[in-house]
């Protein structure tokens, strides 16, 4: 399970980097769960992986971080920003995310499915150990990501070579 | 003035791709948007349009689903379908393509990707 873990870390800092840059001109740097504790409020979304393999994907980030990336999409001025686009916009990113996550991680030829993305309740969260979690920073804003999946080996199996 | 359907669960998605469609040169464009394939197979059978772009993964009716609706339908077949998801990687985008689609774009979009993919088809759209 480490080779999974370096995998899964490697390629999830690129695809995050990646997706937050493109989204909304912000870089992620790889932080520690100390960096992220905020006494502000996170959303939580999370999305499911159906094929190959059965996981679970959230993404959790401040509420603060996502009005501001709103702000910048739409141009927005502060008192413009309704709650139904910062959920909208991390339902986004999560979908975006965990695409170019499993493309990164899958060989070409391996098709894979995902379904919608939702925001995830207090009793959603994934509060057991996950298999996987990292901890990052976007304009000093916490950014975690968790991952839980049926079948580890299953999915260690599948990487790309 | 010609127009361009987008389909997309996601208002941030349906956003950002009519602002890099904008941004690219189509901003005379009449832009109609839609949150699922059925919204958006409406849409195309009400007005001639001449360019359809579409997410995979939406409920209701799914890209792949509104994919197969335009290409059986005889007044629909030759509408371009540009697909744009977080879901495709080669051997998704090559089925698709198989299956009619005009391109298939990875998520996050930008206009650059866009506008190399819809050269061929740009000087139509902008009339």
């Amino acid at each position: 399970m480490e080779r999974l873990q370096a995998v899964l870390q490697e390629k999830l800092t690129e695809v995050l980097d990646e997706t937050f840059g493109s989204m909304a001109f912000l870089g992620v740097c790889e932080a520690s769960a100390a960096d992220c504790a905020t006494a502000g409020s996170l959303r939580e979304a999370q999305l499911l992986v159906t094929e190959p393999v059965l996981m679970e994907l959230h993404l959790a980030t401040s509420e603060a971080l996502l009005r501001q990336m709103v702000e910048t999409l739409y141009n927005f001025d502060a008192d413009q920003i309704e709650e139904h686009l910062i959920n909208d916009l991390l339902a986004e990113i999560l979908n975006t995310l965990a695409g170019r996550l499993m493309t990164a991680l899958l060989p070409e030829q391996q098709t894979f499915a995902l379904s919608l993305p939702e925001l995830a309740s207090e009793e959603e969260r994934l509060d057991d150990k996950p298999l996987f979690e990292a901890f990052y920073l976007a304009d000093d804003e916490p950014v975690i990501v968790r991952l839980q999946a049926s079948g580890p080996q299953a999915l260690l199996n599948l990487l790309q070579p | 003035m010609k127009r361009i359907v987008i389909a997309d669960d996601s208002g941030t998605a349906r956003m950002m791709i009519r602002r890099c469609l904008e941004i690219i040169g189509l901003q005379d464009a009449t832009f109609e948007e839609a949150e699922n394939g059925r919204e958006a197979l409406a849409l195309v059978k009400k007005t001639a349009t001449d360019l359809l772009v579409s997410d995979l993964n939406m409920p209701i009716m799914d890209g792949e689903a509104l994919l197969q609706w335009v290409k059986a339908s005889p007044k629909l077949v030759d509408l371009p379908v540009l697909i744009i998801t977080s879901a495709g990687n080669p051997a998704k985008s090559e089925q698709l393509r198989e299956m009619g689609a005009f391109a298939v774009i990875n998520k996050p979009i930008n206009p650059a990707i866009l506008s190399e993919v819809l050269a061929p088809l740009l000087d139509n759209v902008k009339g």
